[in-house]
């Protein structure tokens, strides 16, 4: 599993939005999710990503929690981080 | 091939021994010979002597069940996350409530063909009681000191501890238990002299309290600690959807450690006689093993919500 060694990198942001709602296991679950369905490396994530991260994230967690507002509150989290990197950029 | 076929074949060599160990528990049931005691005090014949120990045993049975069923779940949680710094600590609770689990089958089948030998022969009654005694002893040290062990480094990695108020309770808890442990232990002893063994144990009075009340109060102390501090884990711990699994397997992980303790309490201060007595004995063991069943539930939704974190 890669780990978060810059705290300023794209996937250490998400990790960080993911850890109040999946806690111990929110950094392998990200570095799953973008393996798995983005085909690269965590640290490789970019601004591009996101989007695609965001539905991804929302199936994954569908699966494992019925509460459909933990589900929404966590996706527009992740859209937030997003639209700030898309002004950033 | 059909994915209930491939389940089927899927059976653990673990999964098949405790299938059988449950099937001869039952069998034996009807094939060993009936307590000649039981008989003439409820006035049975021999085949409803076996017909009523099947029927008593059947909640038993689905008890056993689920604990080796909520085993299997936190094992393969455990398996899952083998690589994590959490996962030498789950797979610890796992070797644990596998001891339970295994605890309850193994010396009950070894007890009953024991009881069975000493009906037939009344002189081997006091060996079959005290290897029961101390195949009990061990089992609860063991799985204890396992759920402790796991309990107490999971709690530690994320920086949460008792609090003095919690290890307080805790220890005016357990000394108020062992001190009443004591005082039933000691009310079925003579206390004539330290190595009187004229008492329901078949030991002297020197190794009841050395090696199975010290042990007991060991392995209930480590059991109540655990208790603890996987309830503080679990609800303190960070994301709201990984605390949820983890405060069901919590849960079902301390309903098993209370529903063992409470079986060998109560079996200890209300000794073993080596024959079947239908009363409130019997209603209290189904009590406990009913806490136990439901612990076992709680803790196999909880390690399989759990697991499906680190699948999806």
């Amino acid at each position: 599993m890669t780990k978060v060694s810059n705290r300023h990198t794209l996937y250490a942001q998400v990790v960080a939005i993911s850890d109040p709602y999946l806690g111990p296991a929110a950094e392998r679950f990200i570095a799953r999710q973008i393996h798995n369905h983005l085909h690269k490396d965590p640290l490789e994530l970019t601004h591009e990503d996101l989007h695609s991260l965001i539905d991804w994230v929302r199936v994954a967690v569908s699966f494992i929690t019925e509460d459909t507002h933990i589900v929404e509150e966590y996706a527009s989290r992740l859209k937030q981080l997003a639209a700030e990197q898309g002004k950033q950029t | 091939m059909p994915l209930f076929m491939k389940k089927q074949l899927s059976l653990s060599p673990a999964t098949i021994v405790f299938g059988a160990l449950v099937v001869t528990y039952a069998v034996l049931s009807f094939i060993l010979p009936a307590s000649s005691i039981t008989k003439a005090m409820y006035g049975l014949s021999d085949t409803e002597y076996s017909y009523i120990l099947f029927l008593i045993r059947i909640p038993i049975l689905i008890t056993w069940c689920l604990a080796f069923y909520g085993y299997r779940r936190l094992r393969e949680y455990a398996r899952e996350i083998t690589e994590t710094p959490e996962g030498k600590d789950f797979s610890h609770l796992a070797t644990g409530v596998g001891w339970i689990a295994w605890g309850y089958a193994v010396p009950a089948v070894i007890r009953t063909i024991l009881y069975a030998l000493a009906n037939e022969h009344p002189s081997f009654l006091s060996s079959a009681l005290i290897i029961t005694n101390y195949m009990y002893v061990l089992v609860s040290v063991i799985a204890f000191t396992y759920i402790s062990s796991g309990a107490h480094h999971l709690a530690g990695s994320a920086n949460m501890h008792l609090s003095i108020r919690q290890m307080r309770i805790a220890i005016g808890g357990l000394a108020a238990l062992g001190i009443l442990f004591c005082v039933f232990v000691a009310s079925n002893l003579v206390m004539t002299s330290i190595t009187n063994t004229y008492n329901a144990y078949y030991l002297p009075n020197w190794a009841i309290w050395s090696t199975i009340v010290l042990p007991y109060i060991f392995a209930w102390a480590s059991g109540l600690f655990a208790a603890m501090e996987i309830m503080v884990l679990a609800r303190r711990t960070k994301g709201i959807i990984y605390r949820r699994a983890l405060f069901l397997l919590a849960a079902g992980i301390v309903l098993m450690i209370v529903s063992l303790s409470a079986a060998q309490y109560f079996r200890t201060i209300v000794p073993r006689t080596g024959h079947l007595t239908i009363g409130l004995s019997l209603i209290a063991t189904y009590v406990i093993y009913c806490v136990g069943g439901v612990g076992s539930l709680l803790l196999a939704w909880g390690a399989k919500r759990l697991k499906r974190i680190e699948e999806v």
